[in-house]
């Protein structure tokens, strides 16, 4: 079976660089992410280092 | 050309010509393998149709349809789940804590978040003028991503996994499928708000951009935001190798923010749009104050910012009293913006109306809960004797409620907006009975099912208090998920039937902004000629007012 895709309408209008706004939400929500992974490691650590427990936490 | 002895085998090498199509080694090219082009291709079937489509339209009515059944039986488990609550004996303990705890899941990236998203994919497009919406095939994989991972859920949750669950596979798959409902939504918002961006018709300044449009924009910034500081904590359970035990306990809780004011009220912004847009195609008049309405859909975004108040120690600040105070604001704005624009024009009374401003009323619920939760911190001990309760607990209170609260809101602008639009989502338009029907059911359904844990929380009554008002949350959950049943079989039923022309609906006549200006349901490429260059926020009212003189 193969499946055509519907049709999708061609492009009438310029589309003020969509790429670049694209690219500019994923980004910051890829920095977010990654940001938000730091900031809960640290949180991690300081618990272990407050609590006094000798390993490094996600080990 | 190569051909082998026949009297061993050879394995066929596969090859490929510089037109894509497959050969082996030891075969002839066949004559008849040389594809015509200009050949008639076979007839799609409904289902391929939709499988294979990158039309907004398309992902948008699949996007609405799926999420109103999805949320109809997640608040028959929330349900379920509150009725547990008060009574205490519906279900054994291991049963009622996996309700408890996956519920408040499934109605946010199940049910509301989809709803809005689904809404805003069939809508914005038109609203700027655009053909299409920014990266269709991005939008559709988000449609079929969100799907995969809504089945996976339930999947999960049927069978003894997902949070609370004692199969350890299935617990991690709940907990990934979550992530993966997340990343999927997160991908059709990026398409939705690049829409806006970049594909508005010439003369579509930002100020000139409709406000659901807008408020999409806004949600969108806010959900962009936050919902990867979810992923985050999805990410850190996940590689941490968790029981099933840690992942319904810490690894749970670790999330439970997005739960909690200011994050949990990141679904209501797009209400506000839907609201302005619909007070003025029902009435026919222009909102006068359209910058400042614009610039309180903005302030709401930014209280709802949330991800930075993840743990409890955050929820005692200052800076997160204020937000609390300031919700009340914004909603009262745009709602007392909206009553002066129906003031100015002559109005017609639709479902789209009612249920509008139904969830405007459910928002101003919440707002108040959150000024409630936020003075509660005024003092250095609690200034009530308030009981916040918790999903991750699986305590009623307070923050259960208000959450309640803006999921009735989510669903009630949702229906709002599909009866407003209806007759551009489905040819004829969606039943004008149905949505004066249901509006009504959805406000007292939504206002029970948030007021009884809202009131739990505030009053902390006794044993027979806190069964009473669980009931009530248990029956505005269903009656609340009757609502959105009606709603998606009056949806199937218009878009199966064809209804033909449009029974009562005036705003499809009156509406000032371009999703008006073209055809009933809009034909490939929505608009027959590019509309424009527009000269204002309502380029429709001023071609009628042109007209006019």
């Amino acid at each position: 079976m193969s499946i055509i895709p519907a049709s999708v309408p061609a492009p009438v209008l310029p589309r003020r660089r969509q790429l670049l706004f694209g690219t500019m939400f994923v980004s910051a929500a890829v920095a977010m992410f990654e940001f938000s992974l730091v900031a809960s490691y640290l949180a991690e650590r300081a618990g272990s280092a407050m609590s006094g427990s000798p390993r490094t936490p996600f080990r | 050309v190569f051909t082998a002895p026949t009297d061993r085998f050879v394995p066929p090498v596969e090859l490929s010509d510089h037109r894509g199509t497959h050969m082996a080694l030891t075969e002839t090219r066949p004559e008849q393998a040389v594809i015509d082009p200009t050949a008639e291709r076979p007839p799609q079937t409904a289902i391929e149709r939709v499988l294979g489509s990158g039309d907004h339209k398309t992902i948008g009515r699949v996007f609405i349809g799926a999420s109103l059944l999805f949320l109809a039986v997640d608040l028959v488990v929330a349900a379920l789940s509150n009725l547990d609550t008060a009574t205490g004996d519906l279900f054994d303990a291991d049963l009622a804590v996996r309700f408890g705890l996956n519920h408040p899941l499934s109605l946010l990236f199940g049910g509301a978040l989809p709803l809005l998203l689904g809404l805003a994919i069939y809508v914005v497009p038109l609203q700027v003028g655009s053909p299409t919406v920014a990266f269709p095939r991005a939008a559709a994989m988000s449609l079929w991503g969100w799907l995969f991972g809504v089945v996976l859920f339930s999947v999960a949750f049927a069978a003894d996994g997902a949070y609370g669950g004692s199969d350890l596979d299935l617990a991690r798959l709940g907990h990934v499928s979550v992530g993966l409902m997340a990343v999927a939504l997160l991908v059709g918002t990026m398409c939705v708000m690049v829409t806006v961006v970049s594909h508005r018709v010439a003369g579509m300044t930002l100020s000139r951009v409709p406000f659901f449009a807008y408020s999409m924009l806004v949600a969108g910034t806010v959900w962009m935001l936050t919902l990867p500081a979810l992923l985050a904590n999805l990410t850190i359970w996940h590689i941490r190798h968790p029981g099933a035990a840690d992942l319904a306990g810490e690894g749970y809780a670790s999330f439970g923010w997005i739960f909690h004011q200011p994050a949990s009220f990141m679904i209501a912004i797009p209400v506000l749009g839907i609201l302005a847009d619909v007070a003025s195609a029902a009435s026919g008049s222009r909102q006068v104050m359209y910058g400042s309405i614009q610039a309180m859909i903005g302030f709401f975004g930014l209280l709802s910012f949330g991800a930075w108040a993840q743990v409890e120690a955050s929820r005692e600040t200052l800076v997160w009293a204020i937000s609390g105070v300031l919700f009340a604001v914004p909603v009262l704005a745009v709602l007392g913006g909206s009553v002066d624009t129906l003031r100015r024009g002559k109005v017609a009374v639709s479902g789209g109306l009612i249920a509008a401003f139904a969830s405007a009323m459910l928002l101003l619920l919440a707002s108040l809960s959150a000024a409630v939760a936020a003075l509660n911190t005024a003092t250095s001990t609690s200034l009530f004797a308030l009981d916040a309760g918790s999903f991750a607990e699986t305590t009623p209170g307070l923050s259960v409620g208000q959450f309640y609260l803006l999921i009735a809101v989510a669903a009630t602008g949702g229906l709002a907006g599909l009866f407003h639009w209806g007759d551009r989502i489905v040819a004829g338009g969606m039943p004008g009975g149905a949505g004066k029907a249901i509006a009504p059911i959805a406000l007292v359904g939504g206002g029970l099912f948030g007021i009884g844990q809202v009131v739990i929380g505030i009053a902390g009554p006794d044993e027979s208090g806190v069964k009473l008002l669980g009931t009530v949350s248990a029956v505005g959950a269903v009656l609340l998920g009757l609502a959105a049943l009606v709603a998606f079989a009056a949806f199937v039923g218009a878009r199966l039937g064809g209804r033909g022309a449009a029974e009562d609906d005036g705003p499809g006549e009156l509406g000032g902004t371009l999703e008006w200006a073209t055809a009933s349901p809009p034909p490939a490429g929505n608009f027959e000629t590019i509309p424009g260059p527009v000269e204002s926020a309502y380029p429709l009212f001023d071609e009628r007012e042109k007209g006019a003189r």
